[in-house]
């Protein structure tokens, strides 16, 4: 039981992330070749030609290079909610819980967005961000903390006509904890039931987010700014917190050979879903899974809409316009349980392989005002059988074949496994954060599979060189010279430990993973190492068959190379870190002051030490501070400490300001006399403004 | 020089009740605050790594004027009160008027930082009290502030007969700091670095800590007012980093209440503010005159504009649309989005200071992040252009939501 049931609110509206990009390129680790070009944003547009008529293009800092990182929710309002005898409300008049704003914290630094790791930029975290409830008068009726949690079912190709992030869509399911309620000036029954589930759930709730129609040209009004549809609905410990432990549905064309289908047909572009029967109501949540069209307008809600004709998912994507003679595109879309357990071989239903459920609203409208979730009544004649086959996604018959179009269902035997903690950090600097649990649950037809044995395996990916994070400039001259990483190496630093051959009643079970005792520098420039592993069915697992994982499920660890703090910390070891993180972000070093340069670092040693010494999801975390390992955390923290000790604070509010460096922010690099990177013979940095 | 209603004034210089205190601790309060949305705007206009010395001694000012709202927020904190920040932080609206005490003669108005705005808006409001005679440090001739007798008082008056309130009061009611509530006051020494002259971690406990915190607010606003010529140009050696004594007024110490007694005579006001610093005028004087206020025998106040200069090129200054609010700038263009971002923070960061001062001084935690981040909006917003009929205008980050 989760946001998809009762009592439910959806809501729709815009939410912001201005992430930074220079660190989306891994070589802009490597403080030796790094060049202050590299927080300047890509060319706009993307490929220009210079005077001789030749094409040039230079990544630089990617598209954002002065991102604060920031995430929030914009605008966004409850549209519609599913009240207590199942029916859905769409007015006020029904419960004031609609048209209530759903929104940030307003009494605290925005919420974050950042990266797992430059290596995998494909399960984003966000932290620091609070949801709240807001009458339109201000006043906040339900506030909570949304524990931080990676972004899942991401997939780039959902908007058919656009390419990269602004193609994209993914969505974000987590529990809101340390829920408060005022519910003193609302007469909501909706939102007293809500409450009173949390208030008996530990004050926890269910959130998910869906996310698509992203902004990424700087410049644009809405730049930064994509559309969100949101639902809220009570917590279960018994369950999953970032996905929905029910039927998932696949897309057919990741279970069935590209040779099943015909070339003339068009096959709309569904994603990857999930849904969850409660008594006799099947859930299904379509907000990541339709496919969308791009289409000019003034606002992101109305220029990302529905349109089945738009994809680049497969089948042939001109079908639609040359005159596709099946048009199964045209068909409404219909849930329907298949009448054999064994998968077809084909797309192509005959009447006797599925018996239709109910037709679903895959309007745009729909995917607005609920969020995107469909009801689906399942009749008693089905409900017999509805643990036993399994569930699909079809178009109606076509009349001129008779047969329905497969789009998803569920794979062979109906089993699903999935870890509900699956993009992590291992640090040997810190034993007890060097081994973490991973709640991995076990179903079959959605149902729970509980206290029986099942056996699990991880597998490694292999080494990879991380090609796609670094892309060459046209001509390539500009190319940062730093060589790509190579993610995965050394082999074998990762153990994964199942620690009890059964399922728990929930259909849990635990692996423990644990990192090495010592970790390198495999990415030479970079702290730590990426490593991603596959995850699945063993082969010899008593319960359940090898199913096929959604492309980016899979466990991504990022384990951090082994530092030992030096005794006394001295600002030689600090600098090469605080240079970093000087390079990565622009938007701190030069947007508030340099710390990379030691008489700016010291003469803020206090705001520095603030900022490092928070804990790990504050909202004041640096994203920065997230890639550091503890070790190098503590060296920071005692270096600034000692710096306060011997200095004080600083002599006045001028002093505090005053310290800037010439060379940094106001000129180039190259104006520092003696070089800003440069060291004397006893290793310290030798800039005159030191 | 921001003035204030001389009935106010006059009121506390008769004695009052608590509750007129209480009102007068709250004006404070929202004197300091109304100061900082017009430096802000000067500082967000900045662009990132120009006009670095300008830019450090207005952040530095504009610091200094949150303390003096801690400060004052703290001494209204210890006799009973709390301000209600969000409610003040709203109600000001520019350009003036400021808070309806305080005079509108001088128009305070948000602005890019120019030397016409230095010159116009924030040198006029910090600008040290001065009679006939009197010569400021760096200047040649004697402006003296212009007299209205009977409706406004200069603000170091506003703060001198608050302090002869609370004296009188104090005398009269043993009560007055009984229940100081110290734990709601705001410890500045761990979100300031040290103000020697303030009261052990700003924080009021009796009648001479509001003294010494009141003392700080005017010294730091307008300079030291000495008893005697001997010090100032000793006080003048005295820069940032070097340790000092610091030189009080005496005139405005409770223990030396001189009521109304002219204690000022020519070339006795010194540019330092007590603290290894020079007060807001001088340095703003020194963007304005674009060198470092030095000693200087030869000059007639014994100080001129002639040290090491301090640039302000206003071609790395962004051309602010003035006084600007949310509702300037056009619907869903980049500039509106931006604009609304950073209100909202703007009231986020008021939001938080209110709890900071009303029973949870740990919220400052919270408070002093949104004020980077703050920071960091105001530079967003400075990308945009206004568009519309202001072309050739930037998007300045808007204080206030519509005129």
């Amino acid at each position: 039981m989760s946001y998809l049931q009762y009592p439910r609110l959806a809501f729709s509206g815009l939410f912001q992330s201005d992430v930074s990009t220079v660190n989306n390129d891994p070589r802009h680790f490597d403080n030796a070749t790094f060049e202050d070009r590299f927080q300047e944003p890509t060319f706009q547009p993307h490929l220009k030609e210079d005077s001789g008529g030749a094409k040039v293009t230079a990544y630089n800092g990617w598209w954002n290079p002065w991102g604060t990182g920031i995430f929030g929710l914009k605008n966004c309002v409850v549209q519609s909610a599913l009240g207590q005898d199942g029916n859905e409300i769409f007015s006020s008049g029904e419960d004031a819980a609609i048209g209530l704003t759903v929104g940030n914290a307003g009494d605290q630094p925005s919420g974050k967005m950042v990266d797992l790791d430059p290596d995998w930029q494909l399960a984003s975290c966000i932290y620091g961000q609070v949801i709240t409830l807001k009458a339109a008068n201000g006043q906040v009726l339900m506030r909570g903390e949304y524990a931080p949690n990676p972004f899942r079912d991401l997939w780039f190709n959902r908007v058919g006509n656009q390419r990269g992030d602004s193609a994209a869509s993914a969505m974000w399911q987590t529990i809101l904890t340390n829920v408060t309620w005022d519910l003193s000036k609302i007469d909501s029954p909706l939102l007293q039931d809500l409450k009173a589930i949390s208030e008996q759930q530990n004050n926890t709730l269910s959130l998910r987010m869906t996310t698509y129609g992203y902004d990424a040209a700087l410049g644009d009004s809405f730049f930064s700014y994509g559309i969100v549809l949101g639902a809220i609905g009570p917590a279960y410990p018994t369950e999953p917190q970032s996905f929905i432990l029910g039927r998932r549905f696949i897309p057919a064309a990741s279970l069935l050979p590209a040779s099943s289908y015909q070339a003339e047909d068009y096959v709309p572009n569904v994603g990857w879903f999930s849904a969850q029967l409660v008594e006799n109501t099947l859930y299904a949540d379509l907000s990541n899974a339709l496919p969308l069209i791009y289409k000019q307008a003034s606002t992101p809600e109305t220029a990302y809409t529905v349109d089945v004709t738009c994809g680049s998912g497969s089948g042939s994507a001109t079908a639609p316009k040359n005159g596709d003679s099946n048009q199964y595109w045209q068909r409404p879309f219909i849930i329907a349980q298949l009448t054999a357990s064994t998968l077809p071989t084909s797309p192509y239903l005959q009447p006797n392989q599925y018996q239709p459920l109910a037709t679903v609203d895959i309007s745009n409208a729909n995917l607005l005002s609920r969020s995107g979730i469909v009801s689906i009544p399942v009749p008693d004649s089905v409900i017999a059988s509805i643990n036993q086959l399994p569930l699909a996604l079809i178009t109606s018959a076509s009349p001129a074949t008779g047969n329905a179009l497969l789009l998803c269902c569920e794979g062979n035997g109906g089993w699903e496994v999935r870890a509900d903690q699956f993009a992590l950090r291992l640090d040997p600097n810190d034993a007890e954060a060097n081994t973490l649990d991973s709640n991995v649950y076990v179903a079959q037809y959605g149902v729970p599979l509980a206290n029986a044995p099942v056996a699990l395996v991880a597998t490694s990916t292999g080494p990879q060189v991380d090609f796609g994070d670094c892309p060459t400039d046209t001509p390539p001259q500009t190319t940062p010279r730093a060589p790509a990483p190579t993610i995965n190496v050394p082999a074998d630093q990762l153990a994964f430990v199942q620690d009890t051959t059964n399922t728990n009643a929930n259909g849990m079970v635990n692996l423990t993973i644990n990192g090495p005792q010592a970790l390198g520098y495999p990415r030479y420039y970079m702290d730590g190492q990426f490593f991603n592993y596959t995850y699945n069915f063993a082969p010899d697992s008593a319960n359940g068959t090898a199913t096929v994982q959604q492309q980016f499920d899979q466990y991504a660890i990022v384990v951090h190379s082994t530092y030992v703090v030096p005794d006394p910390v001295t600002w030689a070891d600090v600098q090469p870190i605080l240079q970093q993180y000087a390079n990565l972000y622009p938007v701190m070093s030069q947007g508030l002051f340099d710390f990379s340069k030691k008489e700016q670092a010291d003469a803020n040693a206090f705001i520095l030490k603030f900022v490092f010494d928070k804990p790990i999801d504050d909202p004041d975390q640096m994203p920065v501070t997230r890639d550091l390992s503890s070790s190098k955390r503590r060296a920071l923290i005692q270096y600034f400490d000692s710096v306060l000790q011997e200095q004080g604070r600083p002599a006045s509010m001028l002093d505090m300001f005053g310290k800037r460096c010439p060379t940094r922010g106001g000129g180039p690099r190259t104006a520092c006399p003696e070089g800003a990177l440069s060291y004397d013979q006893d290793g310290k940095p030798g800039c005159p403004a030191k | 020089m921001l003035s204030i209603r001389q009935n106010i004034i006059d009121q506390l210089l008769k004695g009052c009740s608590l509750e007129e205190l209480k009102k007068a601790a709250n004006t404070a309060v929202e004197l300091e605050l109304s100061t900082i949305p017009p430096y802000l705007t000067g500082l967000f206009s900045v662009m990132p790594g120009s006009n670095q010395r300008a830019a450090a001694l207005v952040q530095s000012i504009v610091t200094e004027e949150m303390l003096h709202m801690t400060l004052a927020a703290n001494l209204l904190i210890a006799i009973g009160g709390n301000p209600d920040i969000v409610a003040i932080g709203r109600s000001l609206s520019y350009p003036t008027p400021l808070p309806d005490k305080i005079d509108d003669d001088l128009q305070v108005g948000l602005a890019a930082l120019t030397k016409r705005q230095l010159k116009n808006v924030f040198m006029a409001i910090e600008r040290p009290e001065t009679k006939p005679g009197e010569i400021l440090p760096g200047e040649d001739v004697p402006q003296p502030t212009p007299v209205v007798p009977g409706e406004f008082g200069s603000i170091g008056q506003f703060y001198k007969a608050l302090l002869t309130a609370l004296t009188i009061a104090d005398a009269s009611n043993p009560e007055l700091f009984a229940n100081p509530r110290l734990e709601q006051q705001l410890d500045i020494s761990k979100w300031f670095p040290p103000v020697r002259t303030a009261p052990a971690e700003g924080k009021i406990r009796n009648l001479d800590d509001a003294a010494l915190a009141i003392n700080t607010i005017v010294a730091q606003g307008e300079g030291i007012q000495t008893g005697s010529g001997s010090h100032a140009n000793e006080e003048g050696l005295y820069q940032e980093g070097r340790s000092r004594k610091a030189h009080l007024n005496e005139s405005i110490l409770p223990r030396h209440h001189q009521g109304g007694k002219k204690v000022v005579s020519t070339n006795e006001i010194h540019p330092g503010d007590g603290d290894g610093s020079y007060a807001h005028y001088f340095k703003f004087g020194e963007i304005f005159h674009g060198r470092e206020l030095m000693p200087d025998l030869e000059a007639v106040s014994g100080w001129s504009y002639n040290g090491a200069p301090v640039q302000l090129d206003e071609s790395q200054i962004y051309n602010f649309l003035p006084n600007a609010a949310v509702s300037d700038y056009i619907p869903g263009s980049a500039a509106s989005i931006a604009a609304q971002r950073f209100y909202d923070a703007y009231q986020m960061l008021l939001t938080s200071l209110d709890q900071v001062f009303n029973g949870k001084p740990a919220a400052m935690d919270k408070a002093l992040g949104l004020m980077y981040q703050l920071k960091l909006q105001a530079h967003q917003v400075a990308q945009c252009p206004v568009g519309g009929n202001a072309s050739n205008l930037v998007a300045a980050p808007p204080f206030m939501l519509t005129h």
